[in-house]
């Protein structure tokens, strides 16, 4: 059988030629794009982490299938509900406002279960639950992600703290969530930094 | 031959970049401080008039069209670009080397290329952020681009009223600035040009939107969607599925490719290949057609003036009576749209002929500039870090500068270099190609980069 277009040998390798140049282009354009990219801050569980506005530190994780509130089931989950309480301080001239978070494991992006955002004036700290509804089959890895909320941003920082849940310690998490109930009534407290 | 393109695209930049580096920087920043500077006139113009802002914000961008031209004009020198021409058709002319014709002829398709690539929306964002930051994000004052939105949407006749207003103006402007020959009236006609070709394009961008969303709403779209369902029940394959994640793939992964990758390097070329003037860029195809430029016609290349053409294409005597005013009334018309806007057209044709290798590498060279520039501005984050939003709208301008000033003027000289590779790759074929009859006098110049073979 006989190909009805015939190329010359040396047309069809610059063809091709042309093709893998604008390929690897391509992917040289994809791989340096910088939008979307952010200042990584990054932290261990229980320490706090310095960045431009002041320190932050996950206290405790909790983990639960309820939700409560003041003595009353609020919520109830198929999978299964992080809670994880974290202080902001506002150690510098400016106040500390994390109005966005997340819960980031290998490809999965959580986002929070109603609205949550640490903030504190300058010279406090605030605590407060940040809780997430997740996937028990996929809680490996996860790590707290929080960040300003602007409406014209840059290069921002974002804060980003893994909780500490590895493939080794999964199933011990998963098996503490099941049927436990989390309560959120004593969520948010601020006071001055001493 | 690929790894000669390459070298000679690299090299050849490099050293124009090099030679000419103090002046191409001068014109850089000095167009650089014109646009913004108009920016920031733009910002407090719009508490006078969101129209007022506009008009200066069309402006900004004859600055930065004229730095390009002029930076594009610098390494044509010293690539000896118009060294190519027969030495009786290098006199100064102001079709080929007047700055406010370059000016005119680049405008459209340099507004074009900044529309469709995002540039004019992003300048249009810094410009609504500064207005921002001046009004705080609750005040009811209009911005710029809300003004020309709410007359593409809601007053369609008053906008095509305003543009022909405006474009009939111009062309009694050129005329008389053409019959005069005041710099002063050609520099009035390009800023009336410039706020014409964003009215074009921002409002034509606007209606094409608000003519989509009418559509959405019709009985003959929803007719489609019936038909489209009867037929996915029918097949049993989903095919509204397969269509949709076609077109996924071709939106998110072909589309980018083919304007950020291919479209905008080749373009840039076709535009910056005007920059060059007429008669090199007819010179440029008669070679490709393997003829020499002494085989010439006044009127027969596509890059021929309007008038030129016509008398080219005349047969018989001329017109008279009536016919003549429908002649005259058809050249003011066509002749302005043929000498301004198509030369861009056929300029992309010409260099689209250039060769699958020529092109692959210029494309990949093109993308490296783009690369660094990236890269640029990931070690600048990476220098100053993660900050506020204000803090970058206070500095946007410093950072930009720091990245731009050190790619655009390399970019620019590499679309002289690829634009004088074309011309040797055509000046190659005319002369392996069997030449067309050749008058005594041909002058065919012989480049001294030409390297055989390639």
């Amino acid at each position: 059988m006989r190909f009805p277009i015939r190329f010359p040998s040396s047309k069809l390798a610059g063809v091709l030629a042309a093709i893998a140049l604008v390929a690897v282009s391509a992917v040289g354009l994809r791989l340096s794009d910088p939008k979307g990219t952010v200042d990584m801050v990054s932290g261990v569980p229980g320490k706090p982490v310095t960045f431009n506005d002041g320190e932050l530190s996950v206290d405790r994780v909790r983990v639960g299938t309820v939700l409560t509130q003041n003595d009353e089931v609020r919520d109830r989950s198929a999978g299964m509900f992080v809670a994880v309480a974290v202080t902001g301080a506002a150690t510098g001239p400016r106040e500390l406002s994390l109005g966005s978070a997340e819960l980031v494991s290998k490809d999965v992006h959580y986002k929070t279960y109603g609205l949550t955002s640490v903030f504190a004036a300058p010279g406090f700290k605030t605590s407060t639950d940040i809780v997430f509804e997740v996937d028990p089959s996929r809680v490996e890895g996860l790590t707290l992600e929080m960040w300003r909320n602007e409406v014209i941003s840059g290069y921002q920082q974002r804060v980003r703290i893994p909780l500490g849940i590895t493939a080794a310690n999964a199933n011990q998490w998963r098996d503490a969530a099941r049927g436990w109930g989390i309560d959120i009534s004593l969520s948010n407290s601020t006071r001055p930094i001493p | 031959m690929l790894l000669t393109e390459l070298r000679i695209l690299i090299v050849d930049t490099g050293r124009v970049w090099w030679r000419q580096l103090p002046m191409i920087m001068g014109v850089y920043l000095l167009g650089w401080l014109g646009t913004e500077l108009t920016v920031r006139v733009a910002v407090i113009a719009g508490d006078i008039s969101p129209w007022l802002a506009l008009v200066l914000f069309a402006f900004s961008f004859v600055w930065t069209l004229v730095a390009a031209i002029v930076i594009l004009t610098l390494a044509g020198r010293e690539l000896g670009i118009r060294q190519l021409l027969p030495k009786g058709e290098r006199e100064v002319d102001d079709r080929d080397t007047g700055l406010t014709r370059l000016i005119a002829i680049t405008l459209l398709p340099f507004l074009g290329m900044y529309a469709a690539f995002g540039q004019v929306e992003h300048a249009a964002n810094r410009l609504v952020t500064q207005q921002w930051v001046r009004y705080g994000f609750l005040s009811d004052q209009q911005t710029v681009l809300g003004a020309l939105y709410d007359l593409a949407t809601k007053h369609l006749g008053w906008l095509i009223l305003l543009l022909i207003s405006i474009y009939v103006g111009r062309r009694l402007l050129d005329r008389l600035a053409e019959h005069t020959g005041s710099r002063i009236l050609g520099l009035v006609v390009v800023l009336i040009e410039s706020f014409f070709m964003l009215m074009v394009i921002m409002g034509g961008i606007r209606v094409f939107q608000t003519f989509r969303l009418w559509l959405r709403d019709r009985a003959l779209t929803q007719w489609l969607v019936e038909i489209q369902n009867i037929l996915a029940r029918l097949v049993r394959i989903n095919v509204p599925e397969i269509v949709s994640q076609a077109w996924a793939f071709v939106t998110d992964q072909i589309w980018p490719i083919i304007v950020d990758v291919l479209a905008q390097p080749l373009l840039w070329l076709a535009v910056a290949a005007l920059v060059f003037g007429s008669r090199v860029l007819s010179l440029a195809e008669l070679w490709r057609q393997g003829q020499p430029y002494a085989a010439r016609i006044p009127g027969a290349t596509a890059f021929a003036r309007y008038s030129d053409k016509r008398a080219f294409r005349r047969i018989g005597p001329a017109p008279r009576g009536v016919r003549l005013a429908a002649s005259r009334i058809q050249e003011a018309f066509f002749g302005d749209i043929d000498d301004k806007y198509l030369p861009a057209l056929h300029s992309l044709r010409l260099v689209l002929r250039a060769g699958p290798i020529f092109l692959g590498c210029y494309v990949f060279v093109y993308n490296l500039a783009i690369i660094a520039q990236n890269y640029l501005e990931r070690l600048l984050h990476l220098i100053v870090g993660g900050h506020e939003g204000q803090f970058w709208v206070r500095w946007e301008p410093v950072f930009s500068l720091v990245q731009d000033a050190l790619v655009e003027p390399v970019r620019l000289c590499l679309l002289a270099v690829a634009f004088r590779r074309c011309l040797e790759i055509f000046v190659q074929r005319s002369t392996v190609r069997p030449a067309a009859p050749v008058r005594p006098e041909s002058t065919q110049p012989v480049l001294a980069g030409a390297e055989a073979g390639t």
